[in-house]
């Protein structure tokens, strides 16, 4: 029989996409943590601060498409994701009550931080822009959406990914 | 479920790419049937099946020893 071509298959892209996007998404967690923490510094020189963004960005599209990607995803790969879709659902339970106590943990840290930060500046300017308390609220529930998708689909990835170790573990 | 996959594979010195390709899963997929993690769908089976020349119970072994 003859050996086939060497072309790397929709489905084993699949899972090397995911690779990327988790070791993407452990870059961005790491470094958010030790920026809130004020460990460090809010923005990073150039250029490097341009590549972060460039590959971040790709990173927020990579993630929320992996997750409905089901044409890339082969029987095994959805077995995979059923499971982590599973505990995913466990994580969304667990996590408000864990994000709660550790931000309780590191206030501190979190107020010296957001005094000079450029990021928490930025947040405040969007969410108190207008001096309507209604508007306020409804930015800051637009803000809680968008990084509900962020963090919730990277999030996924990173639960995929676990889910794919301890199978082949 | 017990399965002669690796066997099967290894007879024609195919590495576990090389199936994968053949049976249009991931590398992955063939591992995790090969270990047993996976039980293929029937659709998947058939292809397992007709890939070797074999019956589905002469690759597959679903009694408990």
């Amino acid at each position: 029989m003859n050996r086939p071509g060497r072309g790397i298959s929709r489905f084993q892209l699949y899972l090397r996409l995911v690779d990327v996007c988790f070791w993407l998404t452990l870059i961005f967690f790491t470094r958010l943590g030790l920026k809130i923490l004020g460990i460090l510094p809010e923005d990073l020189p150039q250029p490097f601060s341009a590549i972060y963004s460039i590959v971040l960005a790709f990173a927020f599209v990579l993630a929320p498409f992996l997750v409905c990607a089901r044409f890339m995803r082969d029987e095994y790969a959805e077995r995979i994701w059923h499971r982590a879709a599973q505990r995913f659902v466990y994580f969304l339970m667990v996590i408000p009550m864990l994000s709660g106590l550790a931000l309780a943990l590191v206030e501190q840290q979190i107020e010296q931080s957001a005094q000079s930060g450029s990021l928490h500046q930025a947040l405040a300017a969007i969410i108190g822009s207008n001096p309507d308390p209604v508007v306020q609220f409804v930015n800051g529930f637009g803000i809680a959406i968008i990084l509900f998708g962020i963090f919730g689909s990277l999030s996924f990835v990173c639960i995929y990914k676990w889910c794919l170790w301890r199978d082949a573990g | 479920m017990k399965n002669k996959l690796r066997s099967l594979r290894a007879e024609r010195d195919w590495s576990q790419a090389d199936l994968a390709e053949r049976l249009e899963v991931s590398r992955q997929a063939v591992n995790a049937i090969e270990t047993g993690k996976h039980d293929p769908s029937l659709p998947l089976a058939f292809r397992i099946s007709r890939l070797f020349g074999l019956p589905i119970e002469a690759i597959f072994d679903d009694r408990d020893e």
